[in-house]
């Protein structure tokens, strides 16, 4: 995986988990981040991400890569949510 | 009325999902395994099968002219190949379709390979490549049944269309609490609630993934009525000549020497001239010696998309080297052919190489998590508890505990039918006559008898035994090519290549996912709470005053692996 690749997936991943925290329904914390800002950060560095991505593929599949790695993260990251709160013996 | 619109929509939901659910789990666990086809096909190909002397590349032109010669009947199509691995070892190689056998029938073809000795005499013979990827991705395509053939086509059309049904019907049942409830998965005592959830998350987060593989889906379902319907409509029946690469060529021309094409390296250098980053794997040859010649240099472009499974292609004139044909070209498409093959590419995963071939297959292996927790809520939603007062230990009603034994049935069936199947790839190796028939009976024999041991013992009970059995089969596949590399004199084998071991690291961690499950499981079966299906401490049916819901060997129920969660709260 180039360098270009690897950097527009972590963006994307920091971009997701910092939606996802900024939800009233995540379960990694005691309490969400602060909405707004946390959301603001999310756009961000999911705009960085598609911009790295797009220095590794062209843009139609670099949107495509970017959408099917979004997905995964948020099926993902509630189910992972779900497991700490089963964890901490919720 | 709002809400009288939803309870409609949600019992669309509800009846589309039920229908189709078992179904698209087994399309979707086998989907799942097909992204990754070439490596299984790596996987389960013998050491015999790989030990053909490869032929330089340099001496293709010999190859193929001498190759002609003997099999004039090849110049209709042969592939060159550039990229030799374990499942295609030969340089130059063809396949013979049985032409009373369906279009897409790919187990009735046969192979042939051509090698050259160091005296430059060539040698043809049958190859009998493993067709355990093939027999995978049958079950994807038609939805678990066992042969990919017209009815079967349409029946999973059917089911696919329902399925786009199921999800649009569940975004709307959902869209009053779609904002409130987005990224919810609470999990407590609520069982109704959290499956609900964990549901819900897949369907949504996932849904344009889910609408792609609905909608084409479907076009593969029916393409060919579609297109023989175009082509006598709109085409007048020349839908074939229209889109052939080489139309208007002359008919009567005499016939050509295959002698004269371009060597495959020039052919090669016109391709990276005109695409550099194109990376070719395959030269596909056709009609060579007739006045349409044409050459399909297959290949893939890691920045681009795409448009089949196995990659795209630039058409050459192979004796010009002129190109005839750029339309499937990944990267050079126009704005027509990129959105047709978009979908294609959509559906297979077909971009951005190995990282998205593994986010296919989580997002496959959720797709199938999201009917089998479909069935789930089903269930927990018709459950009777205990009341309030006390007053006795309730019989769970028939459709549930029914519904139960066939999701553990069909659900654990497919899984226990897929990883047999794959192990009998290598142990029956050299003692089958007709290998590719063992991978179907193996499947069958599995799969037929999880379905049976569930109705027999009720969904909970025997949910537990086939997790382990789930669980010993799948650790079968890395056990299996452990043993052929210790001990090679019992006929087994294991590639040293990163994808075939990557083949096996899955499925020990696959294993362990079972095993993880299996002991969960067993926990809320004995365990759990009684009043449930998925209890082996619920009362059987005769027992009890209700009758009319004797259910013979379904009394006591249980919950399959997947379901967990609960039983760790």
């Amino acid at each position: 995986m180039n360098l270009a690749l690897a950097s527009g997936l972590l963006l994307a991943l920091a971009g997701c988990i910092a939606f996802y925290l900024a939800s009233p329904q995540q379960r990694w914390r005691a309490a969400p981040l602060p909405a707004r800002p946390a959301r603001l950060a999310a756009g961000v560095l999911l705009v960085a991400g598609m911009a790295a991505l797009c220095q590794a593929l062209q843009p139609l599949t670099a949107i495509y890569v970017l959408l099917t790695w979004v997905m995964l993260l948020l099926v993902l990251l509630p189910y992972l949510g779900a497991l700490l709160t089963l964890r901490r013996g919720a | 009325m709002r809400s009288e619109l939803i309870r409609i929509y949600k019992a669309v939901h509800t009846w589309t999902g039920i229908l189709t659910g078992m179904a698209l789990f087994i399309a979707f666990y086998a989907g799942a395994l097909t992204v990754f086809k070439a490596p299984l096909a790596r996987w389960a190909s013998p050491p015999a099968f790989t030990e053909v002397a490869a032929v330089p590349l340099a001496d293709a032109p010999a190859l193929i002219a001498a190759t002609l010669a003997v099999r004039p009947e090849t110049a209709r199509d042969f592939s060159l190949n550039l990229k030799l691995d374990e499942h295609q070892p030969a340089r130059l190689s063809w396949q013979v379709r049985d032409p009373k056998g369906d279009d897409h029938d790919s187990f009735s073809v046969r192979h042939y390979a051509a090698s050259m000795g160091a005296d430059g005499g060539v040698s043809v013979e049958e190859a009998q490549p493993s067709k355990l990827a093939e027999f995978i991705d049958v079950l994807h395509r038609v939805v678990g049944l066992p042969a990919d053939t017209d009815p079967n086509r349409w029946f999973m059309g059917v089911v696919a269309a329902l399925y786009a049904v199921a999800l649009v019907s569940g975004v709307i049942v959902l869209l009053p609490s779609l904002v409130k409830d987005f990224f919810a998965l609470r999990v407590g005592k609520n069982l109704k609630r959290m499956w609900l959830d964990a549901h819900n998350v897949v369907g949504i987060v996932s849904l344009p993934f889910h609408l792609v593989m609905a909608i084409t889906a479907v076009g593969f379902a029916y393409h060919d009525g579609i297109y023989a319907l175009q082509n006598k409509m709109l085409h007048g029946g020349g839908l074939a000549a229209a889109f052939s690469p080489r139309a208007g060529g002359p008919q009567d021309a005499p016939p050509r020497d295959p002698a004269a094409m371009l060597p495959p390296a020039e052919l090669l250098a016109r391709v990276q001239a005109l695409a550099p980053g194109f990376e070719p794997e395959r030269l596909q040859y056709a009609q060579v010696s007739g006045p349409r010649a044409t050459v399909r240099v297959w290949g893939h472009d890691a920045t681009a998309f795409s448009p089949r499974f196995s990659g795209g292609f630039v058409a050459l004139d192979p004796y010009s080297g002129k190109v005839v044909n750029t339309e499937y070209l990944p990267g050079q498409q126009d704005a027509p052919h990129a959105t047709v093959s978009s979908l294609f590419a959509l559906h297979f995963g077909a971009f951005g190489g190995t990282p998205v071939q593994w986010m296919y297959f989580l997002l496959g292996m959720a797709g199938a998590w999201l009917f089998y927790g479909g069935n789930l809520l089903w269930i927990e939603t018709r459950r009777r508890k205990v009341p309030r007062d006390g007053s006795g230990m309730p019989v769970q009603r028939l459709d549930t505990r029914l519904m139960a034994a066939a999701t553990v049935g069909v659900c654990l069936g497919c899984v226990c039918g897929i990883s047999l199947s794959i192990v009998a790839g290598k142990w029956l190796h050299g003692q089958v006559a007709d290998l590719g028939s063992w991978h179907r009976y193996s499947y069958y024999a599995a799969f037929s008898g999880c379905l049976a041991w569930a109705f027999l013992r009720g969904g909970a009970r025997a949910s537990v035994g086939l997790l382990w059995l789930a669980a010993m089969f799948t650790f079968a596949i890395p056990a299996t090519s452990l043993l052929g590399a210790l001990v090679p004199a019992l006929g087994l084998w294991a590639h040293p290549a990163a994808a075939t071991l990557g083949v096996d690291l899955a499925a020990a961690a696959g294993g362990l996912c079972f095993v993880w499950m299996a002991r969960a499981t067993a926990r809320r079966v004995h365990g759990g709470p009684a009043d449930s299906v998925w209890s082996a401490r619920a009362p059987a049916a005769a027992s009890t005053s209700s009758g009319k819901e004797a259910a013979g060997g379904a009394a006591d129920e249980v919950e399959d692996g997947v379901a967990t969660a609960a039983s760790t709260r």
